[in-house]
């Protein structure tokens, strides 16, 4: 125990000096950070603030204006997420990179069976086996808490907080190591956000999930992320631990978001 | 361990300085720590002294990282390493966190959903301890401190402030560490848990833990320190 062994290891991103505007001060601008394997960052900020326009941009939805998007994949190459090819920019999209959708209606098809929508990712990876297949839908629906019977059911006739857990297997299903999440607990009652947070808490730790997620809601992040960005204006204005930044805010409007917050 | 180790202080902090600036209240500045400095052996517990208000919690959570100073450096030496915890970027602090440091904080913060026993057995397994021998490790620390086991299985969002409070100490005395910092561990306990702490924090001085504390009670003070610093 009185060694240190840390190990010093790549990011599996790195944003540099990332801009993407709408207009004056809409959407973001000089965006520079690293995220590491197995690091949850949270990104806050009110809405409008670039939150969602800066996701976009790092998850290959949305080519910036200028900068660099850098992945630094399992095979050990960096790949620059707009500078590579269309076909190869999907296909990281698909195998090594995840994104759950604010509203699971984004994220799923509603009208095949909720193993369908796992299986689907599987295959898109190039899976045609189909019990394998369907095990592996029955073994994440579980992992998600979803009685694994209802594998045939279409997700129309899911509830909302059911939708978005099936939303997070059919994202987790093909393994990627960094996963992008948008408000992931956004439209849901507050008794189903604490049992979704829980549960994306515990898949992200056992799975060892690199991810960024962007909230306004400030505990969300205390209780996920590593690390917190908090952007006003398109910029960021402080970055720091998250209970560093939430506990002993620096910046005026890091100040003013802390404060604002009911206890 | 060599002689080299052992003429090395374990913590060093050097010319801390913490102002607090209410950006929301008018831009009032009011500074709590001022060239606040110390050093530490292994074994050693140094205990934070002085009435409320002086800055006693600001500098501990300064030694965590949860509070950021104006500057200053805190520097934890390992047999093989220093770490400056300032200068380090925030993947290394989490990994110092979640590895050499103990923390037990005024107030237990529950997860929803989560039981105390697997509160209390985390810190280990996420460390990539067995996750049953930690539970069991946590089950004997739990009772150590005198928690009925029917409740262990519950999430101790309706336990009593004391109950709480022993949940947050098993959680910082999980795995052994060589920093401890704790934040008025015994406060809300009765005399026979007080006790119980007492023991666990001189195990782990035993062991060559370096613990900074603040404590409410005198007795405790007087048979825990080492060192004392007034603020």
């Amino acid at each position: 125990m009185f060694d240190f062994n840390f190990q010093e290891i790549q990011p599996i991103l790195k944003v540099e000096n990332l801009n993407k505007l709408f207009g004056f001060n809409k959407g973001c601008q000089n965006i520079n950070f690293e995220l590491f394997p197995g690091e949850v960052l949270a990104i806050v900020g009110e809405s409008g603030s670039g939150k969602s326009t800066l996701l976009n941009s790092l998850s290959g939805h949305e080519q910036p204006d200028s900068g660099d998007v850098i992945y630094h994949a399992k095979n050990e190459q960096d790949y620059s997420l707009y500078k590579i090819n269309e076909s190869e920019r999907r296909l990281l999209m698909r195998t090594e990179l995840g994104f759950v959708h604010q509203n699971p209606r984004d994220g799923l098809r509603l009208r095949i069976s909720a193993g369908g929508n796992i299986g689907e990712r599987l295959m898109a990876v190039g899976e045609r086996h189909y019990g394998d297949i369907r095990s592996k839908g029955e073994n994440w629906l579980e992992q998600v808490e979803i009685n694994s019977d209802r594998i045939d059911e279409q997700p129309r006739f899911f509830s909302g907080g059911m939708q978005q857990r099936l939303q997070i297997a059919r994202t987790l299903v093909t393994h990627p190591r960094l996963v992008f999440m948008d408000e992931p607990t956004g439209g849901l009652d507050v008794s189903v956000q604490a049992r979704l947070l829980d549960l994306i808490r515990q898949l992200v730790q056992k799975h060892q999930l690199a991810v960024v997620l962007v909230t306004h809601d400030l505990s969300v992040a205390r209780l996920l992320a590593h690390r917190i960005i908090v952007m006003k204006q398109s910029e960021i204005v402080e970055t720091g631990l998250t209970d560093q930044v939430l506990d002993d805010p620096q910046h005026p409007y890091s100040q003013l978001l802390v404060s604002s917050i009911l206890n | 361990m060599n002689n080299a180790t052992q003429l090395t202080p374990a913590l060093e902090v050097k010319n801390i300085t913490k102002t607090f600036t209410l950006h929301q209240q008018q831009g009032v500045a009011y500074t709590v720590l001022d060239d606040f400095s110390f050093s530490l052996n292994r074994g050693e517990c140094l205990v934070l002294n002085g009435p409320s208000g002086q800055g006693k919690s600001t500098a501990l959570k300064i030694l965590y990282a949860n509070y950021l100073p104006d500057s200053g450096e805190v520097w934890f030496h390992f047999n093989n390493h220093s770490v400056e915890l300032y200068s380090s970027n925030t993947h290394q602090v989490v990994y110092l966190r979640e590895n050499h440091i103990g923390y037990v904080s005024q107030f237990l913060r529950v997860i929803p959903r989560v039981s105390a026993l697997d509160i209390v057995a985390e810190p280990l397994i996420s460390q990539g301890f067995d996750e049953s021998a930690s539970r069991d490790n946590a089950a004997e620390l739990l009772t150590r401190l005198n928690i009925p086991e029917k409740l262990w299985s519950l999430s101790p969002y309706t336990f009593s402030g004391g109950e709480q409070q022993r949940i947050n100490i098993a959680r910082g005395f999980i795995k052994p560490v060589p920093f401890l910092f704790l934040d008025e561990p015994t406060a809300s306990l009765d005399e026979k848990n007080k006790q119980v702490v007492l023991e666990l924090i001189n195990e782990f001085k035993q062991n060559g833990t370096a613990v900074v504390g603040i404590f409410h009670d005198a007795d405790i003070r007087q048979d825990l320190a080492d060192k004392i610093i007034d603020l």
